[in-house]
């Protein structure tokens, strides 16, 4: 299991723990976190599982793909340096504690 | 033993199912024919079309994502497109897989991306609140041919950009009819289809090409992606092409089911009157429920072992979306409408890299409508039976009398 903690725009605190293999969208979406709409399911077709991931954690991810770099180009709140796809972050033992900002819109 | 080791490797032959999942009475209510087909297993064989089907919602989404197993470039259909016998061109995006998929689809999602989209939200919304306005005040009206089809039919080819006719909305319905016939087998219904189409053919070669591209519409952005090089010059009129056949009739369907889950279900429209941001919910419901496309066909790549029963390598599998969008092992109470269930997982729109791309349309589409309704009818029904189109793989209606009363 790995912990994850999502700040929400209004800075309340949600945590669940999701399963190491899962992606964090999935976590997020079955432990009904709000502001994960990911309404393609993990296609990478919609941006709408936006995050912005704390820095602590950022050079633990692994590396943006091209399609990914494309999608967040045209995400609903802006892009920053910061931001993933919570689609394709896949967790691991090292994201134990993975901390994300959700953003203010998705749609 | 080894050789049980060695059976199990490789898998049990698929049961035989003499079912005709294209005979009108199996199209019109296709719900026994899914229950037979999850029934049977993961895979079963239909041996009156000799292809493999599978319609458990388990096997189905991670196959949708295994492209290098279950793959494309055999067609969307029935037939092997690579055949002599059924030969015909592959979509540059729906018929082909990585590496030659990637450069196209993502060249098509930059100009289809969100960002894009939602500039066109208030024109949608406004055209929406403009046509429910006008049906309101009917107080009678068919939900399919009055609103769902007129709405689709302006929206989504002003976005596209193609020049308005008088014949533009009867052809492009016609072009979805084909495009979706053409996916079952060569029966008669896919060749009287085809006879008809064969009017429009100049019209369809003429639709597809880049001076029928009204500037500021997506169909232009795709010739200008060509020439900035993002993709092959000979694949812009393909794309338009599969926007044309494939962009109306989906949405429509999907527009219509929410309508018709509405007017009978009061309560489920309260919720959407209490909350019109269930616009969305309203309708990813009402596509799982209706599926507009019921079936996408794959081409095995090796072979594969579902679950314990085997597919042999090159074979063609029909992937029964409808029947995985029912699946009572996935969904609890899985043929009610139910706006406030999660909805994640359906797979109208399909799953992995060929999901559809036109996906955000839809849903602009549907919500604005659902929207508008939810803010200007007090209550909807049924005024009479509705009916429904037969087509060899899109599900839809055909008429839809509605009452309302203007809130």
């Amino acid at each position: 299991m790995a912990r994850i903690v999502f700040v929400q725009p209004d800075e309340q605190v949600v945590e669940v723990d999701g399963r190491i293999g899962d992606t964090v969208m999935h976590t997020a979406v079955a432990n009904q976190v709000q502001g994960i709409v990911a309404e393609c399911g993990g296609s990478m077709a919609c941006a709408t599982c936006h995050v912005y991931v704390d820095d602590d954690w950022l050079g633990r991810l692994s590396p943006l793909s091209p399609g990914e770099g494309d999608m967040l180009d045209a995400t609903a709140s802006g892009r920053r340096e910061n931001s993933r796809l919570a689609c394709q972050i896949e967790l691991t033992e090292h994201l134990d504690g993975l901390r994300l900002t959700i953003p203010d819109m998705q749609l | 033993m080894s050789g049980t080791a060695t059976e199990q490797a490789i898998g049990r032959p698929a049961p035989v199912l003499s079912v005709d999942p294209y005979a009108d009475e199996v199209l019109l209510e296709p719900f026994a024919m899914h229950d037979e087909l999850r029934r049977a297993g993961p895979v079963a064989y239909l041996e009156r079309y000799g292809v493999y089907a599978m319609g458990r919602h388990r096997d189905i989404q991670p196959a949708l994502k295994d492209w290098e197993t279950f793959s494309s470039t055999g067609g969307s259909g029935i037939a092997d497109i690579r055949k002599p016998d059924a030969w015909r061109p592959a979509s540059p995006i729906v018929e082909v897989d990585p590496p030659r998929h990637t450069k196209v689809r993502t060249a098509l999602q930059r100009i289809l991306s969100p960002a894009v989209i939602r500039q066109w939200r208030e024109e949608f919304e406004r055209e929406a609140d403009r046509l429910v306005d006008e049906l309101v005040e009917t107080g009678t009206f068919d939900g399919v041919n009055d609103l769902a089809e007129t709405y689709v039919a302006k929206t989504f080819p002003d976005a596209l950009g193609l020049e308005w006719t008088p014949q533009r909305r009867e052809n492009l319905f016609l072009l979805g009819e084909l495009n979706f016939d053409g996916q079952g087998p060569r029966n008669a219904r896919f060749e009287e289809t085809q006879r008809r189409a064969d009017l429009i053919n100049d019209w369809y070669t003429n639709s597809m090409k880049r001076d029928a591209m009204v500037p500021g519409g997506f169909g232009e952005k795709i010739f200008k992606a060509a020439d900035a090089g993002e993709i092959e010059p000979e694949i812009a009129p393909l794309l338009v092409r599969s926007f044309l056949r494939g962009g109306l009739d989906t949405t429509t369907s999907s527009i219509s089911a929410a309508l018709y889950h509405l007017a009978g279900n009061p309560a489920q429209f309260a919720l959407l009157r209490a909350d019109p941001t269930k616009a969305r919910a309203a309708l990813e419901e009402a596509m799982r429920l209706e599926t507009p496309i019921q079936t996408v066909g794959r081409l095995t790549m090796r072979d594969v072992v579902v679950d314990g029963t085997l597919i042999p390598a090159d074979n063609k599998v029909i992937m029964v979306l409808a029947s995985a969008n029912r699946d009572p092992d996935y969904w609890d109470r899985a043929n009610e409408y139910d706006l406030t269930r999660s909805t994640l997982g359906h797979l109208a729109l399909g799953n992995g890299i060929h999901m559809c791309i036109g996906q955000m349309i839809a849903r602009l589409e549907g919500e604005s409508v659902l929207k508008a309704v939810a803010a200007r009818v007090s209550e909807l029904s049924l005024d009479g039976e509705p009916t429904r189109k037969i087509n060899n793989n899109l599900r839809s209606h055909k008429t839809m009398p509605l009452r309302v009363k203007a809130a």
